[in-house]
């Protein structure tokens, strides 16, 4: 793009000037934790979003009951459980599965919170008081009850809403990612909190800076100074932040499927790849173990990569 | 009739310490290309003055009480918000004290010099950004074709200044207020600055209001000068008045201070006292603690601004009441 090339003392090298995040990007790469915490998770996404392509439709459900529980090695590289299902396979959907879990939940949670702390922060007085006083109030409720509650009132709604389609003659249905979509918004409407308070201080001190003051003196809309100016200003401590939503996400995700409230069979997460595992930890020690590595390694990943990214796009060490 | 009219502007703030008289009563004029320094210690008003106007005291804890703003028909103090935001940065624009937090640091200059045409639909974005090099250049950006591109952080201080002033006179404004554009900058930037502030003045014939309080800046630059002391404006008149015939006492104890290389040697003179508590109204002059002409009436009574000369008003009950000239 050379706009000045109407000009005739046009460079021909335009510079192009270096922003903050190529500075962040140069300073992540520097840090070795970090960018091994990275590629693992890109390898890990590999595995779990593309490898199933090169499987059979039910790699994750094929029951061989003559051959449950077989220790790794030979056909089944990590084994089978005790319906005799490929564990490789199904460590891969469950990948899968938590993988999304925690994208999609934090994406949930990172609209709702950038959203709502941008408007607190940027109004301030009494819109930000009571705005974060309902902050505070949802806080408090019991994540587990709320969830439990939701699980259990909601569950049906699914049903009721493929029922009403069918009435009128559609093929659309939605019961079966139904329970998907309840730990989403569940897991979401309790993540988007904290995010909504970290935006909000982040606008708070924003809102006093020369910039957007002089975006307000040359006659700015209030949208435009908001998503234009502010947003983009808060995004460093927004992504670290997000960086480690996403491992908290997948640890409710995993912990909701433990108690049998998230994820339900035969689908697999690895939340439930570890309770199975859990419960036939002596007879069967590669049910419980290798799930159990890649969930921790994975978890470890994104707080590296969070890490490295906090150290990267703080300002303070940008001098280095 | 005087481009810009405020007449009585009172600003206040209403903080839990009670309430603090930011602008007590501020009336002036500003004529078409006209350049105007409004001096005056921290905490005197001069900026809260020029935000009311252009309506950028946070509100609450900031209440603007009474007065007007008369500019080219609109009142600027009671006009919808979207009158305003029509004049802000298309014909009224504004420059800032620190350039280095002045600039959105995730934005590309050229971006952001573009904004305020774009904003007031003055220009399209391919115009607009032939535009934005022009202006660039004007304000003695070397190499601005290839430095447009750049983010502030490449920029140093006096630079950014400069794209600043780039940025407000774009729209090619009537008023430009300038906030101490100088202040955070060293002295050679700062005379470059200034420098560059006058020339674009010359040739735009936009009217400057000069807030600051160093008075070698506003001598050497200004029409006409306003001093203002504790939320008032204490004496007005041209910059020679100012300088060479200062009647209010606040005024001469000011230019008593300015270091003199005549006076090497000699203690500095200061004022004594404190900058007075704005929260903490008296009925008097507010400048009666630190003058060493008060009297009793001035303790009771509020002086008003009168004529002592040609364009020249002071508020002072003794100055003409007794012959205090030195």
């Amino acid at each position: 793009m050379n706009d000045t090339s109407t000009r005739p003392d046009a460079p021909d090298t335009v510079e192009k000037g270096e922003s903050l995040w190529v500075g962040a990007w140069y300073r992540l790469r520097k840090n070795k934790m970090a960018l091994a915490g990275g590629i693992f998770i890109l390898l890990l996404a590999g595995l779990s979003f593309i490898g199933p392509f090169f499987l059979e439709g039910d790699y994750y459900t094929n029951t061989v009951l003559e051959e449950k529980l077989q220790s790794p090695g030979g056909k089944y590289p990590l084994g089978t459980d005790h319906l005799g299902r490929d564990q490789l396979g199904r460590i891969i959907k469950g990948g899968q599965i938590s993988l999304m879990v925690g994208m999609v939940a934090t994406l949930v949670s990172l609209t709702i919170g950038i959203g709502y702390g941008t408007v607190s922060g940027y109004f301030g007085g009494k819109v930000d008081s009571v705005m974060m006083r309902l902050v505070d109030i949802l806080y408090s409720l019991p994540f587990v009850i709320f969830v439990i509650l939701l699980m259990v009132f909601a569950k049906d709604l699914g049903d009721s809403i493929d029922e009403w389609f069918r009435a009128r003659g559609s093929e659309f249905s939605i019961s079966g990612q139904w329970n998907m979509l309840l730990l989403f918004v569940a897991i979401g409407a309790v993540e988007w909190l904290t995010m909504a308070r970290i935006v909000r201080g982040q606008v708070l001190s924003l809102r006093r800076q020369e910039f957007i003051e002089a975006c307000i003196s040359l006659g700015l809309p209030t949208r435009r100074i908001l998503f234009r100016h502010m947003v983009p200003n808060i995004l460093g401590p927004v992504i670290v932040y997000t960086t480690l939503t996403i491992p908290a996400v997948m640890l409710l995700e995993a912990f909701l499927s433990f108690l049998g409230l998230g994820v339900q069979p035969p689908t697999p997460s690895w939340g439930l790849l570890i309770k199975d595992g859990a419960d036939r930890m002596r007879e069967a020690w590669w049910m419980l173990v290798f799930p159990g590595i890649l969930f921790a390694t994975t978890l470890f990943s994104f707080n590296f990569v969070g890490d490295g990214l906090r150290d990267a796009l703080d300002p303070k060490t940008s001098k280095d | 009739m005087p481009l810009l009219d405020v007449n009585d502007l009172t600003t206040y703030f209403h903080t839990r310490n009670g309430v603090v008289r930011a602008v007590d009563g501020v009336s002036f004029q500003l004529e078409k290309g006209e350049t105007l320094g409004i001096v005056g210690e921290s905490g005197s008003g001069k900026s809260v003055t020029c935000m009311s106007m252009l309506g950028l005291i946070p509100q609450p804890p900031g209440r603007i009480e009474n007065g007007s703003a008369h500019f080219d028909g609109t009142d600027l103090l009671n006009c919808s918000q979207k009158e305003l935001q029509s004049i802000r940065g298309r014909r009224i624009a504004m420059i800032f004290q620190d350039p280095m937090t002045s600039l959105n640091p995730y934005l590309r200059i050229e971006d952001q010099l573009i904004e305020p045409l774009l904003i007031h639909g003055l220009a399209d974005k391919a115009s607009a950004k032939i535009q934005a090099l022009d202006m660039l250049d004007a304000v003695g950006i070397q190499d601005a074709a290839s430095r447009i591109r750049g983010y502030p952080h490449e920029f140093s201080g006096g630079m950014r200044q400069r794209v600043m002033i780039a940025m407000a006179l774009i729209t090619k404004p009537d008023v430009l207020i300038a906030d101490e554009p100088s202040t955070a900058l060293d002295v050679t930037v700062q005379a470059q600055i200034l420098e560059l502030i006058k020339k674009e003045q010359q040739e735009l014939g936009t009217a400057v209001i000069l807030i600051t309080h160093d008075l070698g800046v506003v001598s050497g630059f200004c029409d006409r000068i306003n001093v203002m002391y504790g939320g008032k404006i204490v004496e007005s008149g041209s910059t020679s008045d100012i300088f060479y015939d200062p009647q209010h006492p606040y005024n001469r104890a000011l230019q008593n201070s300015i270091p003199a290389l005549q006076a090497k040697g000699k203690e500095l003179y200061t004022i004594p006292g404190m900058p007075p508590d704005m929260s903490k109204p008296n009925a008097g002059c507010s400048f009666v603690p630190r003058c060493e002409h008060a009297t009793d009436l001035c303790t009771s009574e509020s002086p008003k601004l009168k004529n002592v000369g040609q364009a020249h008003t002071t508020a002072c009950l003794r100055v003409q009441s007794e012959n205090l000239k030195p």
